[in-house]
């Protein structure tokens, strides 16, 4: 999922206190706690939804595919 | 062995922040983010890593006396050691002149120029008042209103035999632009002269060769992702080099013509591989190792991974950190 967020050509839309939040738990080894997930998450699917969608599905989770699908129309 | 790892500061400032971060991870030992003023500026840069690191030491790599007068660039790098204590050093250089070109800004008397700033920028963060009346600058009584804890240790960018022999007289570290064992060795005979007029012991000076990097799980995409960068330093290199590494001056110029002519297909078509192993460091990480290995024998302290680094920036700094920092460790 970071290298969705790295490589995305919508990179400017990252608000900045998202990335720092990112960084802060980055630095502290703490991306692949919960926390640090819902925060990638977040990330990811402001830039590329369409594409962090894809992996969750990929990942089989059926029903964060429906939340995600869900807060992208909204 | 140290190594280091260079960032141009195009991206995005918390993507920059995370490969710093991850240079950390990985075991990197310095950081260095180019000066150039149409980038993101470097201290704004430096300031966030110095936030979000813990260990890694990291500085300009490197900014030049011709846009930032050298009382400016102590008076960064002093505040930057305040945020990360003892992790800071000040890479110093004449600059590059594409961009310099662009804002007329002429790299005149750069001996002089690079001599008087060391001993300005030295003096001040020292904690002394700087009375310099000297070629280029003249400062008198000038001083922090702030204490700097730590010494900064200064690297000088250098390339032509005088800028060698003048870092080795006066820097802590000499930063080589090159890639090539043969250019290394080169420089060290200027390296070894400047010690020597200084009366310093040569081991003293810390070697680092600035390279341009390129790792890939495959020796073509590490290729591909290089090659724009030695069509760049093709185009602009001095013959006396291209000489040594048996390139004609003619290729040279038919790169450099289609480069500002903004024939990119055309210029990259006529980087030979001969170019490739000349002026960069480039392959999977056995081929790297090898690489670096010859550095390391010819007295090479600190290697840096320059610019590209690799098409996959994330990926590239994974491989460095996974495979050729644990062979030299």
């Amino acid at each position: 999922m970071i290298d969705i967020v790295l490589n995305s050509s919508n990179a400017d839309n990252m608000p900045s206190d998202l990335a720092k939040t990112i960084l802060y738990y980055w630095q502290r080894d703490q991306l692949a706690t919960e926390i640090g997930l819902q925060r990638l998450l977040e990330a990811a699917m402001r830039l590329e939804p369409e594409k962090t969608i894809s992996l969750v599905e990929e990942l089989g989770l059926p029903e964060l595919v429906v939340i995600l699908r869900q807060s992208a129309k909204a | 062995m140290e190594f280091g790892i260079e960032f141009v500061p195009r991206d995005l400032y918390w993507k920059t922040t995370y490969y710093a971060i991850q240079a950390e991870k990985c075991g990197f030992d310095y950081l260095w983010i180019t000066d150039h003023f149409n980038n993101r500026n470097v201290y704004v840069s430096l300031g966030v890593v110095a936030t979000y690191t813990d260990r890694i030491k990291f500085g300009p790599g490197v900014t030049n006396p011709y846009l930032v007068h050298p009382i400016v660039t102590a008076q960064a790098v002093c505040s930057l050691n305040e945020i990360a204590p003892g992790r800071v050093v000040c890479g110093i250089g004449v600059g590059d002149r594409t961009t310099l070109n662009m804002v007329n800004v002429t790299q005149s008397s750069p001996l002089a120029t690079i001599r008087e700033s060391v001993k300005i920028i030295r003096e001040i963060s020292s904690g002394s008042d700087v009375h310099h009346k000297g070629e280029i600058y003249n400062i008198s009584g000038a001083r922090f209103n702030f204490r700097v804890r730590s010494k900064i240790p200064i690297f000088i960018g250098a390339q032509g035999p005088k800028m060698l022999s003048l870092a080795a007289e006066l820097g802590d570290g000499v930063l080589i632009n090159a890639s090539h064992p043969r250019d290394i060795e080169n420089a060290k005979q200027f390296i070894h002269q400047g010690a020597r007029t200084a009366n310093r012991d040569p081991s003293e000076i810390e070697v680092a060769a600035y390279t341009s990097f390129s790792v890939a799980e495959d020796t073509k995409k590490a290729t591909k992702a290089v090659l724009p960068v030695v069509a760049y330093i093709v185009a602009g290199c001095p013959e006396v080099i291209l000489q040594r590494h048996g390139i004609p001056k003619k290729l040279s110029a038919e790169i450099l013509d289609a480069i500002s002519h903004e024939k990119w297909k055309e210029a990259f078509s006529k980087v030979t591989p001969e170019m490739i192993e000349a002026f960069s460091i480039c392959g999977t990480p056995e081929q790297c190792i090898e690489k670096v290995s010859k550095l390391v024998r010819i007295g090479v302290t600190q290697f840096v991974a320059g610019s590209p680094i690799g098409s996959d920036m994330r990926r590239s700094i994974a491989l460095i950190g996974q495979y050729i920092l644990p062979s030299f460790r």
